[in-house]
């Protein structure tokens, strides 16, 4: 049974899996293992980060988003846009249209996540200016990265930013602002698993305000296979809240300070560790990306690659000569807005999974195991046993979670 | 009779390598963190370990730190064949250094090693033969 508390999008298909074990060795919480030949996630330690699934060569891996049809159910339906969709290659169809073909869909406005994005980077260089007492501020912007604090790196929670993430705070200030419209369903269109887990189930806040997400790539499909364009209204985040689908984005705005710009989970995880140690020069502000090249590399985007999609959104932001939205003034919303939008109300804690036991006494009884067990194995991580190294295997041996003989290794020997 | 240790991990350090100067302490750090121990006295044990292995790195040519979990405390032993402390007692003062001026260079050898393992654990012992090497003792107390 799936424990609710840590519910996930990724989906793993058992008819597709072949069990050749891909994802096992990219998850960088070592968060899965063969069972029966099959993966399977580890709930506890998964991060939504996507890597298993960008890297799942028979495409058995998928994240849980709604389908379209759940639109029916509103009467009036407003869809926020990640401004990493822009990156996409929309095959000549300039991205005017693809927004008029979106209304044709269904939709009655469409909100560019730049907007909250605008909002996000004002406050967060207003923290910046006025702190004292924190040392420095880790980005809240991505979540895969909150969970990967929560999961790897609890320590580091103290320093994550107290501001909300930028599509949910736009997402409660177009709640809002439409609170007497009856009826009114707020979409995603996500880019990634990650956003998609924290929209069922958010760190930080008490409910997310969008109502279903829908997958980029869905989305994506259909606008690009009609013709039709319809009409509705349009709220287009300026420069800076559409540059930030991409790396590099906060490092920019806040220039005026000691700000470092971190993309891809392995890299946040190098990161990290030495940050932990506190072997890093002073640092005011830490923009941190699962993906790499930020947003772009988002793993429902139906991109090829980051680097090109980077490019892309560059080529699409010069359009954009604006730094704010002409649309609707981002200014004075951030100098208005309610603090229970723009802060995090509930506390991140840790995930309980990082340790080896209730107690040390146990983990280290658990930890001599695996070291004796660990002596007896080839070291060659060939995963056939089913965990991603020989390390994690005699880990799972000692806790009783698989037998010693699940090694081909071993099993020949005897 | 002294009690046994719960769990013990050596971690090699070789004199001279600062590419990897370090890599013990964070090994001590990370079974640290599984082991669920708390996070202030992960960080001291993690200070404390770290300049004992820079000292290693810088003075001698080959050691070894070594990790033992007791009930009650964490222990490393810093262990080095080396040139061994002249006077321990000088050493121990903030700022004194025998660090040659190229190690001072790369921001090591500032005299503040030793002074920085003794704030960071309840009790330091350090045994030193001159041309032979160097053995610290730290323990840091988990209650």
């Amino acid at each position: 049974m799936r424990n609710e508390n840590y519910f996930h999008s990724i989906r793993i298909s058992e008819k597709k899996c072949l069990g050749c074990t891909h994802c096992m060795r990219v998850c960088p919480t070592e968060g899965i293992r063969l069972r029966k030949g099959k993966a399977f996630l580890q709930d506890l330690k998964c991060i939504d980060c996507g890597e298993c699934l960008r890297n799942c060569p028979h495409s058995a891996i998928t994240s849980e988003v709604d389908l379209c049809d759940s639109m029916s159910r509103f009467d009036y339906r407003i869809l926020v846009l990640p401004s990493s969709l822009a990156s996409l290659d929309f095959k000549g169809i300039p991205y005017e249209i693809i927004l008029k073909r979106l209304f044709y869909l269904g939709f009655n406005e469409i909100w560019e996540e730049g907007i909250g994005n605008e909002i996000f980077l004002l406050k967060t260089r207003e923290l910046l200016r006025n702190k004292s007492k924190r040392k420095l501020i880790i980005s809240t912007a991505c979540p895969s990265i909150v969970r990967f604090l929560q999961v790897n790196f609890p320590s580091l929670l103290y320093y994550l930013s107290p501001l909300n993430a930028p599509k949910d705070i736009l997402a409660s200030f177009i709640r809002g602002e439409r609170k007497n419209y009856k009826n009114l369903g707020i979409f995603y269109a996500s880019p990634c698993p990650a956003k998609v887990t924290s929209v069922k189930n958010p760190q930080g806040i008490k409910e997310s305000q969008f109502d279903y997400t829908l997958g980029s790539d869905n989305l994506y499909n259909k606008v690009l296979s009609i013709r039709e364009t319809g009409e509705g209204k349009m709220y287009l985040s300026g420069n800076l809240g559409l540059s930030m689908g991409k790396k590099g984005s906060e490092k920019n705005f806040l220039k005026n300070y000691k700000v470092i710009s971190i993309s891809g989970i392995q890299e946040a995880k190098n990161f990290f560790e030495k940050l932990e140690e506190e072997k890093i020069p002073p640092l005011d502000y830490i923009e941190v990306w699962a993906c790499y090249n930020g947003c772009v590399g988002g793993s429902l985007l139906p991109s090829e690659d980051s680097n090109i999609a980077y490019f892309r959104l560059e080529l699409e932001n010069k359009n954009r000569t604006n730094l704010f939205s002409k649309d609707i003034d981002t200014f004075s919303i951030y100098k208005s807005i309610k603090s229970d939008i723009l802060y995090l109300t509930e506390e991140i804690k840790p995930r309980p999974q990082y340790f080896l036991a209730e107690n040390f006494e146990a983990a280290a009884k658990i930890m001599n195991e695996t070291k004796k067990i660990l002596e007896k194995l080839p070291q060659i991580d060939c995963g056939s046993c089913g965990a991603p190294s020989c390390r994690a295997f005699a880990e799972d041996v000692a806790k009783g979670e698989t037998t010693l003989y699940s090694c081909v290794f071993l099993k020949s020997k005897k | 009779m002294l009690e046994k240790a719960l769990l013990i991990e050596e971690c090699p350090v070789r004199g001279g390598d600062f590419e990897h100067g370090g890599e013990a302490s964070s090994k001590i750090k990370n079974v640290l963190k599984r082991l669920g121990i708390n996070d202030p006295i992960i960080r001291r044990v993690s200070i404390a370990s770290y300049e004992a292995e820079m000292n290693i790195v810088i003075y001698a040519e080959s050691g070894k730190l070594i990790l033992e979990i007791f009930k009650d405390k964490i222990k490393v032993t810093a262990k080095d064949k080396g040139p061994g402390i002249v006077d321990i007692k000088l050493a121990m003062k903030e700022g004194y250094s025998t660090a040659p001026p190229e190690i001072i260079e790369m921001g090591f050898g500032a005299g503040m090693g030793l002074p920085n393992i003794k704030k960071n654990s309840d009790r330091l012992k350090i045994d030193s033969k001159i041309g032979d090497g160097t053995k610290l003792v730290f323990e840091v107390d988990l209650r």
